[in-house]
C-alpha cells in the first residue's frame, strides 16, 4: 500500500477528535431534569472514574470515517491491484556508429525479445532490423524523442556516447528515469589550453573541462595571453540595482580566478560593455552584455538577457549563476573553446530530470471502493447517532 | 368543532394514548374523550328518581312507592301517575392540584403537569355531568389558593384555569395550618400531585383535611425512571425545584436510589392507610382513562 500524498497521513491525528468528544461527553453527562432529588445519594460522587467511552459503535464508526477520509485524500493505491499489464521496455539509441558497434549485441537481444528500439531523433524512428542500423543523416534530439516515449513505458534504456558536446548543456525531461548506457568516447583532445594573464598568473582548461590555475611556467605551451585591456569593462545606462549585481559577479570571478576587472569611464576603452540597449555601432573587438532587451543575436560578441539583471527579475541572479554565464562567455570570447569531456555517471544522470506524468496513470485505484465505504460508514454513523440521540 | 357526534365517535373508536391526548392541548375535548373511553361498552342511562326538576309522568307500577303518586293529577284524570325527574347529586367535589416545580418532570414527552391537568379535567367533566358542585384549589409556594368556587359554571372555569396553569417553585418543609382545609362539610377531595415530600408536608396536609364526612382521594403520578431508575451513563441531574445540579453515574446510583425511593413510596402508602383516604399511584405511561376507571370501581365498592 502506498500513498501519493503521504503528508496527509498527518490527518490521522484527527482521530483523536471523536475520541476526545466521546470522553468529554461521557464526563459531562446528559442533562436530566429531576424531581426526586431528595433520594439521590449525593454523598458519593460517583462520576465514572477513569476513561469510559460511551457509544462505542458510533465512536468506532467516526474513527473509521476519519481514517477513510485520510486514505481517500492521501490517494492510497496498491500497486498489485493496478498491475501494469506487461513490461514495456524501450531502447533509445543515439545515432552514432560507435554506439552501434559497442551495443550491437544488446540491440540484437532486445529485438529478439520483442522490445522496442528507437533512434533518439526527432521522430522517434523505430528500428525493426539490425541490418538497417545506419545512423547517417540522423540528427540526435534527446528531448524530442523522450517526449514521444509512450506513457506506459516501464523501463527506458538510453544509449548515448559519453560526451559533453553531444549531450549539450541542457537538462532533459523524461517521463521515467532512464537507464544510461554509455559509449566510450574518443575525445579529440588538443593540447591543453592555457591562459596567461598579465601579471604572471597562468590557467589551464583541465581535462575535466574546468578552469584551473596552474603553477607558473612549468612547461612552455602556446596559450592565449590576456592583456590587461581585456579586463576593462564599462557600465552603460543601467539601473543601480543591476549595476550592483554585475559588479558583484565580476568581483566573484576576480576572487576565484584572479582576473582583475577594471571599470572604465569611456565606452572606447572597455572590452566588456554592460548596457540595457543595443549599441549603435558595434565593435567586433568588444563583448556586449545587453540586459532587459529581448533579442536573438547572431553575433557572437552580443549576449542579451531578456530580464533586468537584478534579484527581483532575473533567475540567473536568483540562482547565483550570473558570474558563471559572464565567465563562460568571456572565455569563449577570449578564444578558449569548450572542450569535449567525459561526464561522470552521476553528472549524466543529473541531466535527466524525471517528470512523473502528474500521477494520473498512477491513479489511486482504491478511490471508488474507499468512497463507497466512506458513504456507507457515514450513513451508518448518522443512523446510529440519530437512534441514540447524539 | 369536533363536538359533532360523528367526529366524536371517530375519536372514541381510537383508544387515544396519553401522548395523543396531551398533544390535543384541549382539555375539554380531552375530558370528553376520556369519559367516553370510560363508558366504552357500558350503556349508562340517566338515573331517574326524586328531584326538584320535573321531567315526565309515567304510569304507576306495582312496587312503586305509593307516596310518589301524583294525587293532584289523579283528581283531574283518575289515573295513577308518578312524577319523575333526574336524581340530583348532592356531592361536593374539591379538586386540588399541586403546582410545585417537581410537576414539570417530563418523561417520553409526557409532562407530569399535563397528565395531572387532563386527569383533573376528566374527573371534573364526570362530576359536572353528574351535577356535582365543583371547587378548584392549587398548591404553590406554600400557599393554598382557591381559584374556582362552586357555581353552575365551575366546570368551565376550572378548565379555563387549568389551561394557563404553570408549575414552579417548591413547597416548604415546615408545618403550616391551612384553615381552608378544615371544613366539616360532606365532600370528596381529589388531590393530584407527585407526593415527593422531603419531610412530612403532604401527610400533614392530609391529616388536616381528614374528617369523617370527607372522603380524600390522592392521585400520585410518577415517572417510570422515578420509580425505578435504569438509565446508563453519566447524568447531570438538575433539580426542578431549585438551581441545584449534580453529575452522577447512572449505574452507580441505580441501586441506592431504587432502594430508597421504593422504601419511601411503600412507607408513604403505609402511612396513608387511613379511613376515608385512598391513594392511587399512577405512572405517566398509564392511561388516564384506566386510572379513572380504577378509581371509580374502587369508589363504588366502598
Amino acid at each position: 500500500m502506498q500513498f501519493l500524498q503521504p503528508i496527509l497521513l498527518w490527518g490521522l491525528l484527527g482521530i483523536s477528535i471523536p475520541i476526545l468528544i466521546h470522553l468529554w461527553r461521557g464526563k459531562k453527562g446528559q442533562v436530566i431534569h429531576w424531581a426526586a432529588m431528595h433520594w439521590l445519594a449525593t454523598q458519593e460522587s460517583s462520576v465514572a472514574k477513569g476513561f469510559r467511552l460511551e457509544n462505542i459503535l458510533v465512536l468506532l464508526l467516526r474513527i473509521l470515517l476519519l481514517v477513510l477520509l485520510v486514505l481517500l485524500l492521501g490517494q492510497v493505491f496498491i500497486p498489485s491491484v493496478s498491475k501494469v499489464s506487461e513490461e514495456r521496455i524501450i531502447h533509445l539509441i543515439q545515432p552514432s556508429n560507435q554506439i552501434i558497434d559497442e551495443y550491437k549485441f544488446e540491440f540484437q537481444q532486445a529485438l529478439e525479445k520483442g522490445e522496442e528500439v528507437y533512434w533518439a531523433d526527432e521522430h522517434l524512428t523505430a528500428i525493426e532490423d539490425l541490418e538497417e542500423l545506419n545512423p547517417d543523416g540522423r540528427a540526435v534530439n534527446f528531448q524530442a524523442s523522450l517526449n514521444q516515449v509512450p506513457d506506459e513505458t516501464t523501463q527506458l534504456n538510453l544509449y548515448l556516447s559519453n560526451s559533453l558536446n553531444s549531450l549539450g548543456s541542457n537538462n532533459y525531461l523524461s517521463k521515467i528515469r532512464p537507464r544510461l548506457f554509455l559509449g566510450t568516447t574518443d575525445l579529440a583532445n588538443p593540447s591543453p589550453q592555457i591562459i596567461s594573464i598579465e601579471g604572471g598568473k597562468t590557467m589551464e582548461v583541465g581535462k575535466n573541462g574546468l578552469l584551473d590555475s596552474i603553477a607558473n611556467d612549468q612547461k612552455e605551451t602556446v596559450g592565449i595571453t590576456l592583456e590587461k585591456s581585456y579586463f576593462a569593462y564599462f557600465l552603460g545606462e543601467i539601473p543601480s540595482s543591476e549595476r550592483l549585481f554585475i559588479k558583484a559577479s565580476l568581483e566573484a570571478i576576480q576572487d576565484v580566478y584572479g582576473f582583475d576587472f577594471v571599470e572604465k569611464e569611456g565606452i572606447e576603452e572597455a572590452k566588456l560593455i554592460f548596457d540595457n540597449e543595443l549599441p549603435e555601432e558595434k565593435d567586433s573587438e568588444k563583448l556586449y552584455f545587453i540586459s532587459d532587451t529581448f533579442s536573438f543575436s547572431e553575433q557572437s560578441n552580443l549576449i542579451s538577457f531578456s530580464d533586468q539583471l537584478d534579484f527581483d527579475h532575473s533567475e540567473l541572479v536568483q540562482t547565483g549563476k550570473l558570474p558563471e554565464v559572464i565567465l563562460e562567455r568571456f572565455l569563449a570570447y577570449s578564444g578558449i573553446e569548450q572542450q569535449d569531456v567525459k561526464l561522470s555517471q552521476t553528472q549524466l544522470e543529473s541531466r535527466f530530470l524525471v517528470d512523473y506524468p502528474t500521477s494520473q496513470n498512477k491513479r489511486a485505484n482504491l478511490n471508488v471502493i474507499l468512497l463507497g465505504l466512506f458513504l456507507l460508514c457515514f450513513a451508518a454513523e448518522r443512523y446510529f447517532a440519530n437512534q441514540q440521540g447524539i | 368543532m369536533l363536538s359533532s357526534p360523528k367526529s366524536l365517535k371517530h375519536y372514541q373508536s381510537m383508544q387515544a394514548s396519553n401522548l395523543e391526548i396531551i398533544k390535543l392541548n384541549n382539555l375539554k375535548l380531552a375530558a370528553k374523550i376520556i369519559s367516553e373511553q370510560l363508558k366504552h361498552g357500558v350503556h349508562l342511562g340517566k338515573r331517574v328518581g326524586v328531584g326538584s326538576e320535573f321531567e315526565q309522568y309515567r304510569y304507576y307500577e306495582p312496587g312503586d312507592d305509593p307516596k310518589r303518586i301524583d294525587w293532584k293529577y289523579f283528581s283531574r284524570s283518575g289515573k295513577y301517575m308518578i312524577k319523575e325527574s333526574q336524581t340530583e347529586s348532592h356531592l361536593h367535589v374539591r379538586m386540588m392540584l399541586d403546582l410545585s416545580g417537581s410537576m414539570n418532570y417530563e418523561e417520553d414527552g409526557i409532562k407530569r403537569l399535563d397528565y395531572a391537568k387532563n386527569l383533573i379535567a376528566s374527573l371534573s367533566y364526570l362530576a359536572h355531568q353528574q351535577g356535582d358542585s365543583l371547587t378548584y384549589f392549587t398548591f404553590q409556594d406554600g400557599k393554598i389558593e382557591q381559584k374556582v368556587s362552586a357555581s353552575p359554571k365551575s366546570f368551565q372555569r376550572i378548565l379555563y384555569y387549568l389551561e394557563t396553569e404553570t408549575a414552579a417553585g417548591s413547597w416548604p418543609v415546615m408545618k403550616h395550618e391551612f384553615p381552608v382545609l378544615k371544613s366539616k362539610e360532606k365532600e370528596l377531595i381529589i388531590v393530584v400531585s407527585d407526593f415527593l415530600q422531603k419531610d412530612n408536608e403532604w401527610l400533614d396536609i392530609v391529616e388536616q383535611m381528614r374528617h369523617p364526612k370527607k372522603e380524600i382521594v390522592l392521585f400520585q403520578i410518577l415517572g417510570k425512571q422515578e420509580e425505578k431508575f435504569d438509565l446508563k451513563g453519566n447524568f447531570n441531574f438538575q433539580d426542578l425545584e431549585s438551581d441545584r445540579s449534580i453529575i452522577l453515574d447512572g449505574k452507580a446510583i441505580e441501586k441506592t436510589y431504587n432502594e430508597s425511593i421504593k422504601n419511601y413510596l411503600s412507607g408513604f402508602k403505609q402511612s396513608l392507610i387511613l379511613p376515608q383516604v385512598h391513594l392511587f399511584q399512577a405512572r405517566l405511561t398509564d392511561s388516564i382513562a384506566g386510572v379513572i376507571s380504577q378509581f371509580l370501581a374502587e369508589r363504588s365498592l366502598s
